[in-house]
């Protein structure tokens, strides 16, 4: 059935279709929701026929890479435009289309009424597109272009409601931030094209010859190094390594690139579920997994160790933020940044299985909670401050408890989805001997059951504490059915990848038996230890998940709305230090200075450019005044300072050169 | 006392300038003879005359697989000149069909604006593929002299006739130091001719004299630094791109720097190859400069034209990078940049032209708001276009960065290339800018000028240039690196 998987192409068409008609013809609110949903919907339903035709796939059998056309030929390099569909692949393309369904769905209630919802589901369609893109590209420039896809259409759907000031400027933050990021992954391509000559990730016939690719020829790089200046020589893969980890942190909300995802749930609500929770951010995450024969712990030590800290830090510092916000989404995206931080740390550990387990469960259960969140703002008229909200229990009942499902399976409880893969994440760091990030990424999981339980008393539970909570009503069946298929998922999601007591247990590590092509990982060992760390956590989880509850339960009465900085009732215990993680550590007021010294440089040479650099020829003109010739003479506008800058430019370029051609003071010459 | 003998002449060669020079006199003829309110006649003529003289170079190409001169080897034509030259011809058309409808728009048509344009064209065709200095300085004086009159050609804004006194002023002052440098090469080495200056360098012959030899060298790229736009040497470029008829600002902002570049390639491969040591690290401080201060000036503008006048400097800086390199592949990135970001901008200006309101010469930023509700297919356009100035893939912009990166990189300029990559980070945020008004904005005024067919042709054309390019760039690629291969040196 090879030439059924020659069609792979038609997985990004279907939604590139979907773009295009309603960016150019559809113009009504329905058929563009409903047209997009059917096509993503027609995508995911291929991927499955796709995905099932690689079971029992031959050992050592190439996986479909299929070639639309030769890209770019330049030099040596020569990139195709090909779209690969191996088991890593599968289960990204399985997660984008499948809960994009499902988000394009519940869109459909939630953006009704919208003035451009057609221009919001041909957005939708495109990220959709650039996304399969990013995870079908067989070669690191195809795969760039995904990675530069999503970016824009993020940044387009945050700024979605530009009229928002907060929307355009976090917008521009989530921009400003990323370009970091990508600046250092096209210098990581840069790196890798000029060790290896390619970018293709795998081998692959070209021009009636098979071409070996980046990663089947990763051991090349081992114990090469490069001159990095000051800090003097550094192996290959650690150079690499570094800049592919600042564009995960970009991408992936990072350490310390994490600041612009909780701004960026100033877009709609289920685009935070679809791209800053479930997908896109996910990206860091499988490149790191896809590269990891480049820059694996076995390449490169020192990344692996960095990467691990870094995910683990993020995950306490996003954990800490996500206790002290007021606002439902914030909490939501602060959690998506520790979570993230959760795979970014496997994926450093070198474990890719649990990595790749929780960017799937993860994917599902906070796709769920931010619907969720999203039922709960559309019920209670654009409410987002839970000082506001209250005892919407009995007035959203199916919102309640898919939200509690979700709730709990990210606080890791048993046996749900995120129980079975957080654990697998603290055993991998155990397994490989990472114990101060076991303790770091603990004590996290405690927090998250902790912000989750306040969340749920705050949201759901005590009484309303507004008008508009008050007259809350749940949603339409169109909303509601994605919550309910999304809440199976996050109560079952664990059976892909149980763990076994014993070699072979038939039905267990699913996941990763269906990655071991790709990863070539053995399942960890799974004990007694295993089993007590496991319990200790959920229980531990539990408990502190059930205190967050009841504590805030207990103090709802001394949240009133409408007063300003209505301060936390943990806020006496904590004090100070309760305002500084709701600013994630100040990592937030580095992100302003950031900002600030961009507009500041804009405008300062703006004013710059007005006075014709002025400025700057001042400064030359005082020294030039002492020869008694005022340079301020009866001619009008600039060009004397034109032309001043010229001179030096030109007095430069001759006293270069005089020194270049001085016999004795050659600088290389000849 | 005898004869001067006469040079032999392949005419075949000297063609494409000799059809655009003598078209571009007759014109200035048949236009007294088209009434006013007609001149888009003179208009198609022009056009006609262009192509003409493109197709005349067409069979050159088999026949150059090597260089051929003539004219006593005053003019040389190879395959990488070649392409350059049909790349101006085409920005020259181009340039003709997007002022057609501007011209009367504006209140300022008149037949020697297209008479004109011909033979700044030709003074580009004469600049880029002069291979002897003297040449190289009257095809530059050519060009320049036709768009000091062009700049100010809008006369009835003040701002026009300012730009063109400051073009005038500074580009005096430039020339002064390129006949200068000229003249100090010629004392040098007593010749003007760059093959000949090559062969000499490559001999060793020039050694006492290598000094008035390198500040000669230094001299002349000031001169053709200037019309690059290259920093320090770059500074009237917002100026008189501001103050120009927009068509007049697109047809200068790739022409005249794809002629100079192609200078600048001749004098510093052809001419001073074997000093590339010394004049490489300079350039490449001037590059790292112009790639700054380019990108970073376009920052702080709400002002498009000036905008993009930024954004042309920092793009200059990218091509330097091919020039640079000076390898195999830097030349072939040279070319395909200078072909990609010729489309590109001269789309750009076209969509700023079909934009602009007689007499409305402010340029805002919020000319663009909500543009996709008014005009989606030019908010579409200058999507593309603004993609591909930012050099995001897949459009042509992106290969061209891609192209003169990887052969900075692999010249061993890596920090080149390191500042290349971040400021081109830094850029996309200003084109980007205007996507976002153009998608998220509520337009600021409903009037909608029809769009004119000429230049909504024109447009078409940049974008489907702009993709396909992007998509296939072998369609150009194979062209470049056939032309570059056997054009060794």
């Amino acid at each position: 059935m090879a030439t059924f998987l020659e069609l792979i192409w038609l997985l990004p068409l279907l939604p590139l279709v979907g773009f295009a008609l309603n960016l150019f013809l559809v113009r009504s609110e329905r058929v563009a929701g409903w047209l997009a949903s059917a096509l993503v919907g027609a995508a995911f339903v291929l991927t499955v026929a796709f995905s099932s035709q690689l079971v029992g796939w031959p050992e050592g059998q190439p996986y479909p890479d299929v070639v639309l056309f030769t890209w770019m030929q330049l030099g040596s390099l020569s990139i195709p435009f090909g779209l690969l569909f191996d088991p890593l692949t599968a289960v990204m393309c399985l997660l984008i289309t499948g809960i994009g369904t499902l988000i394009h769905i519940y869109s459909i209630g939630y953006m009704h009424g919208d003035a451009r919802a057609t221009r919001y589901f041909a957005y939708l369609n495109l990220f959709v597109v650039m996304m399969l893109m990013l995870v079908m590209a067989d070669n690191y420039a195809l795969m760039f272009l995904g990675w530069e896809g999503v970016g824009l259409c993020s940044y387009l759907l945050i700024g979605y409601w530009f009229e928002r000031k907060e929307a355009s400027n976090a917008s521009v933050k989530a921009f400003v931030v990323n370009r970091i990021g990508d600046a250092c992954l096209l210098l990581a391509l840069f790196a890798i094209f000029a060790t290896f000559g390619t970018l293709n990730y795998y081998t692959q016939a070209s021009g009636g010859e098979l071409v070996a690719g980046v990663l089947d020829r990763a051991d090349e790089i081992v114990g090469r190094t490069v001159e990095a200046g000051f800090f003097g020589p550094l192996l290959l893969a650690t150079a690499i390594g570094l800049l592919m980890l600042a564009a995960v942190a970009g991408k992936s909300a990072q350490l310390p690139l994490f600041v612009w995802l909780p701004d960026a749930m100033a877009g709609p609500t289920p685009v935070s579920a679809l791209i800053h929770a479930a997908t896109m951010v996910t990206a860091g995450v499988y490149l790191l997994v896809r590269s990891h024969e480049l820059i694996g712990p076995l390449q490169s030590p020192a990344v692996a160790n960095l990467t691990v800290y870094v995910g683990a830090l993020t995950a306490l510092i996003g954990a800490l933020a996500a206790t002290t916000q007021w606002d439902i989404k914030r909490v939501l995206a602060y959690s998506t940044v520790s979570q993230l931080g959760f795979m970014v740390a496997a994926a450093g550990a070198g474990v890719y299985v649990a990595a790749m387990f929780h960017l799937l469960t993860h994917g599902i259960f906070k796709a769920l909670l931010f619907l969720g969140a999203g039922s709960v703002i559309h019920g209670t008229h654009d409410t987002q401050d839970m000082r506001r909200m209250g005892g919407l229990r009995q007035k959203m009942p199916t919102t309640y408890w898919t939200y509690l499902v979700g709730a709990l399976a990210l606080a890791g409880i048993i046996p749900l989805a995120g129980f079975w893969s957080k654990d697998e994440i603290l055993n991998a760091v155990v397994q490989r001997n990472y114990f101060p990030a076991l303790i770091i990424l603990f004590l996290t999981s405690l927090l998250t059951a902790f912000y989750m339980g306040r969340q749920i008393a705050l949201v759901f539970f005590g009484k309303p504490r507004s008008e508009a909570a008050q007259k809350a009503h749940e949603s339409g069946p169109v909303m509601r059915v994605p919550l309910i298929v999304l809440a199976v998922g996050a109560i079952l999601g664990g059976i892909i990848n149980l763990p076994s007591f014993a070699p072979d247990l038939p039905g267990t590590h699913l996941l990763g038996d269906w990655l071991k092509p790709t990863l070539e990982e053995e399942a960890l060992p799974f004990g007694a230890a295993q089993i007590v760390l496991a319990l200790v956590t959920t229980l531990a989880s539990a408990a502190t998940g059930y205190a967050g509850y009841r504590f805030y339960l207990g103090n709802s009465a001394r949240i009133k709305p409408g007063e300003r900085n209505v301060r936390d009732p943990l806020y006496p215990v904590t004090g100070d230090l309760w305002e500084l993680s709701s600013e994630a550590l100040g990592f937030n007021g580095l992100a302003r200075y950031v900002r600030q010294g961009y507009t500041w440089l804009g405008a300062r040479l703006a004013s710059f450019d007005a006075r014709g650099l002025d400025g700057l020829v001042d400064a030359v003109g005082y020294g030039l005044r002492g020869l008694g010739n005022n340079l301020r003479g009866a001619q009008t506008g600039y060009v004397r300072n034109y032309a001043l800058l010229f001179l030096l430019g030109v007095v430069v370029i001759v006293g270069y050169f005089l020194l270049a051609g001085t016999p004795g003071l050659t600088l290389g010459a000849r | 006392m005898s004869l001067i003998p006469a040079p032999e002449i392949t005419w075949a060669i000297a063609a494409p300038l000799i059809i655009t020079f003598v078209w571009g006199v007759a014109l200035l003829l048949v236009d007294l003879f088209v009434p006013d309110g007609r001149k888009s006649v003179v208009g198609y003529l022009a056009i006609a005359g262009l192509l003409a003289a493109g197709l005349s170079a067409a069979p050159l190409w088999n026949a150059l697989d090597t260089p051929q001169s003539t004219f006593n080897a005053m003019i040389t034509l190879d395959r990488p000149t070649l392409i350059v030259s049909w790349l101006l011809l085409a920005v020259g058309v181009v340039s003709v069909l997007i002022s057609i409808d501007y011209l009367p728009r504006q209140g300022i048509e008149r037949g020697e604006y297209y008479v004109l344009l011909m033979f700044s064209t030709g003074g580009m065709l004469l600049l880029a593929q002069g291979s002897n200095l003297i040449i190289q300085f009257l095809g530059l004086e050519l060009l320049s002299i036709s768009l000091y009159i062009l700049v100010g050609f809008a006369y009835p804004r003040i701002t026009s006739g300012e730009a063109a006194m400051k073009y005038l002023l500074l580009g005096a002052f430039a020339a002064g130091f390129l006949i200068y440098g000229i003249a100090l090469i010629f004392g040098a080495t007593g010749t003007v001719d760059l093959n000949e200056i090559g062969a000499l360098l490559q001999a060793g012959a020039v050694t006492s004299d290598l000094p008035l030899f390198y500040i000669g060298l230094g001299l002349v790229l000031v001169g053709l630094g200037f019309k690059v736009s290259m920093v320090p040497f770059h500074m009237w470029t917002p100026d008189v791109y501001e103050g120009s008829p927009t068509p007049v600002t697109a047809f200068m902002s790739v022409g005249t720097k794809a002629a100079a570049f192609a200078a600048m390639l001749r004098v510093l491969i052809t001419g001073a190859l074997p000093l590339q040591e010394a004049w490489g690290p300079i350039l490449a401080v001037f590059a790292a400069s112009t790639m700054i201060i380019g990108n970073i000036g376009a920052l702080g503008q709400r002002n498009v034209k000036r905008m993009l006048a930024y954004s042309s400097i920092g793009h200059a800086g990218y091509i330097l990078l091919g020039v640079i390199a000076g390898n195999q592949l830097g030349i072939e990135g040279f070319l395909y940049y200078l072909v990609a970001y010729g489309l590109t901008n001269l789309g750009a200006f076209a969509v700023l032209i079909a934009l602009e309101q007689r007499g409305e010469a402010n340029w805002d930023l919020g000319m663009f708001a909500g543009l996709w509700s008014r005009r989606p297919g030019l908010a579409l356009a200058m999507t593309v276009f603004m993609l591909s100035l930012a050099g995001v893939p897949p459009t042509a912009g992106f290969f061209g960065k891609l192209y003169v990166f990887t052969a900075a990189y692999e010249a061993g300029l890596w920090w080149l290339v390191l500042i290349g990559v971040l400021t081109s980070a830094i850029a996309a945020f200003f084109y980007l800018r205007i996507i976002a008004q153009m998608f998220m904005r509520e337009p600021a005024i409903d009037t909608i000028a029809p769009l004119d067919r000429r230049l909504a042709f024109g447009i078409g054309l940049s974008v489907v240039g702009v993709i396909v390019f992007g998509l296939l760039p072998s369609l150009i690629v194979d062209v470049v690196q056939a032309g570059v291969l056997l054009a060794a040196r």
